[in-house]
């Protein structure tokens, strides 16, 4: 049954893009989050995966949202001597978000989102239409 | 006789086949469109000619030894042949899917689809005409 794995193909692309989107939301949430001490440090940055794997039952190839990994890069620091969390010089570590980076990743994420409703709807009309044969 | 034995009818479900099929491979590219590495794929297109003279209809039914016996039609879904998707870009990560060709062809092979299912429609109503005055 094609259009039906079609349709189950296109559902596993948007549980993928809402997976990444959960990842990008807790990105931007914590855009501004500091360490609870001066020792430790901030959020760090989470990259979204996505990986392909060849589904047997459904002899199709479904997308899956893999685990987020860690952004490694510096973290920015900000001068604000009042912070209780600042540390000697005066500086506090806030996390590697970028939020302009976070919202195109998240407009991507919506856009791919949409393509595969389009998708899940195209192949649902065409099932519909192969059903209603049996009205004519 | 059963209805794949008719001609008009069974180009029409090879056609249809054909195209949820396709349907299938684009919803697999549209959901892999975030995919490192992912290649876009296709169908290569169904051989009118080959499906006229009957060459494409790989559905050998159960042999009959008395001809009031009924023929059971095996007839699957024949295996359409692959080739690469041919879409323009390869991004930084290696994946060959443009999202715009994706759609363009999802909404061609609905369009398609529907032609398909219009006939199939008007045949049996041609039938039917056929049949008995009171068309519908």
């Amino acid at each position: 049954m094609d259009l039906a794995t079609s349709m189950l193909v296109a559902a596993s692309g948007m549980r993928a893009q809402s997976s990444r989107m959960r990842t990008i939301a807790e990105n931007i949430a914590n855009a501004n989050s500091t360490a609870p001490t001066a020792q430790s440090d901030p959020y760090r940055r989470k990259i979204p995966t996505m990986t392909s794997s060849f589904d047997r039952e459904l002899n199709a190839t479904v997308v899956e949202a893999g685990r987020p990994v860690q952004d490694s890069s510096d973290f920015r620091s900000q001068y604000d001597p009042g912070n209780p969390v600042a540390d000697a010089k005066g500086y506090v570590k806030l996390p590697n978000v970028n939020s302009l980076v976070e919202i195109m990743d998240m407009r991507e994420a919506q856009q791919s989102y949409e393509a595969n409703v389009n998708v899940l709807d195209a192949s649902k009309t065409m099932l519909v239409r192969t059903i209603d044969l049996l009205n004519k | 006789m059963d209805l794949t034995g008719i001609p008009l009818l069974d180009v029409l479900r090879q056609r249809m086949s054909w195209l949820s099929a396709r349907q299938s491979l684009l919803s697999q590219n549209v959901a892999n469109a975030d995919t490192p590495g992912f290649a876009s794929r296709d169908l290569k297109p169904l051989d009118f000619e080959k499906l006229l003279n009957g060459s494409g209809v790989a559905a050998p039914g159960l042999a009959v030894t008395d001809p009031r016996h009924i023929t059971a039609s095996t007839a699957q879904p024949t295996g359409f042949a692959e080739q690469a998707g041919g879409d323009a870009s390869t991004d930084i990560t290696g994946n060959s899917v443009s999202v715009e060709e994706e759609m363009m062809k999802v909404a061609d092979t609905q369009a398609q689809y529907q032609a398909a299912t219009n006939i199939y429609a008007k045949a049996i109503s041609m039938m039917r005409t056929a049949i008995d005055r009171s068309g519908p």
